[in-house]
């Protein structure tokens, strides 16, 4: 009896204040679980397992709700209009605004007044400068219009200093002979042979050149 | 931070409370845990269970009583809980097994024992054993209150503790009788 009142005694007296330091992966567990189970366990304060399900819900519907409407907007974007072939505006007074500077019309062609054209010339450029601004073309095809713009200009130049040349030749011609234009005109009146047109129309070498009409027949 | 507010914190569910708990109990709570397992891994087990338990119940302690004797019965029950699990699958020891202490030495009374040696001891034990032990002789239960939280009868944990005394006995003496020559030399 007395041994085993010393054993006790003695484990007694050990352990009574018995202290070991936990190590601290322990206490990482031990925050893991509590973690684990305050996501899971419905707390409106904090953030858990309900609330995710509920947002990522509300992101689901969200994104149902607005993707039908998203690929309708994305068909429309002017991007994908610049990358198509066509890059002519639907109005047709723009249309014709950026044919005529393209390729100058036979109206053109026939001016007598070089300022009124050109100017015409710079308001068309102005005018497809602005529609190309409007519908957001590329740069390059921007770059690629100008260039045509310019060779197109360089060109109608070039046309108008021949017309003016023919312009005067024309007026000496008028003042020499009489002028027989409506009779040769080939929409006001009958074809006639081509032999016998070139036998009327002969070039006078003393008047410079001047293109003359014999209305002398036979 | 004190007691009182280290409870609270952690009734909010604070990290700084849950922090400063740890800090201030954890060395009297893995003591427990010690005592009552076979090794140091089985003792962690037990902490990481018994901590989770006190986080998530710190509500339920009443003020008025010990804060320090409430925590070590969590973990006290939380190891009896770990044990009867572990007994399901564990090979069983049977009492006739056990040697008995022989009553011829008393060396262990002259001689002084660390704390790790008396640990030592105590791990050594079958778990029924370990647990009559320590709930008796270093916690101060009745045998009535043993045997319902063992579930058990009175008389099983009467013996089980006698038995457990026998076995130290001799585990002692076996422990003097190689410290002593030691000593001498």
């Amino acid at each position: 009896m007395k041994k085993e009142d010393n054993i006790t005694q003695l484990y007694k007296d050990a352990f009574s204040d018995f202290s070991v330091s936990a190590p601290e992966s322990v206490y990482k567990k031990v925050q893991l679980d509590l973690g684990r189970m305050s996501l899971l366990t419905w707390d409106p304060t904090r953030l858990n397992v309900f609330y995710l399900a509920l947002m990522s819900g509300l992101v689901a519907l969200a994104i149902l709700g607005v993707y039908p409407t998203e690929t309708a907007e994305v068909n429309v974007t002017p991007d994908i209009i610049s990358n198509t072939a066509s890059v002519l505006p639907d109005d047709p007074i723009q249309e014709n605004e950026l044919i005529s500077t393209i390729q100058p019309s036979k109206e053109l062609e026939k001016a007598e007044v070089v300022q009124p054209v050109l100017l015409e010339k710079a308001l068309n450029r102005t005018a497809i400068i602005n529609i190309t601004s409007e519908i957001i073309l590329p740069i390059e095809l921007v770059d690629e219009l100008e260039e045509i713009l310019i060779a197109e200009e360089i060109e109608f130049v070039e046309e108008l200093e021949n017309s003016s040349e023919t312009i005067k030749d024309k007026t000496i011609a008028e003042e020499t002979e009489v002028d027989v234009r409506e009779k040769i005109s080939l929409s006001n009146s009958r074809v006639e042979p081509a032999n016998e047109f070139m036998r009327l129309l002969s070039l006078d070498s003393d008047k410079k050149g001047a293109l003359t009409i014999s209305t002398k027949k036979k | 931070m004190n007691e009182a507010q280290i409870i609270e914190g952690c009734i909010k569910k604070e990290r700084k409370a849950q922090d400063a708990f740890f800090t201030t109990y954890n060395g009297l709570l893995f003591g427990v845990c010690l005592r009552y397992t076979k090794n140091r891994f089985e003792a962690e087990d037990v902490l990481q269970e018994g901590l989770v338990k006190i986080y998530k119940n710190m509500q339920m302690y009443s003020e008025g009583r010990s804060f320090e004797g409430w925590i070590r019965r969590i973990m006290i029950n939380t190891a009896i809980t770990y044990y009867r699990k572990m007994k399901k699958h564990a090979y069983h020891d049977d009492v006739s097994e056990i040697g008995v202490a022989s009553s011829e030495s008393e060396l262990f009374t002259e001689c002084e024992f660390t704390k790790e040696e008396l640990l030592n001891t105590i791990n050594e034990l079958p778990n029924g054993y370990r647990t009559v032990f320590n709930l008796y002789v270093i916690e101060g239960y009745k045998h009535k209150e043993i045997a319902e939280q063992l579930g058990v009868d009175i008389n099983t944990s009467k013996s089980q503790l006698s038995r457990a005394k026998k076995l130290l006995q001799t585990k002692l003496n076996e422990l003097s009788r190689i410290k002593i020559p030691l000593e001498i030399e």
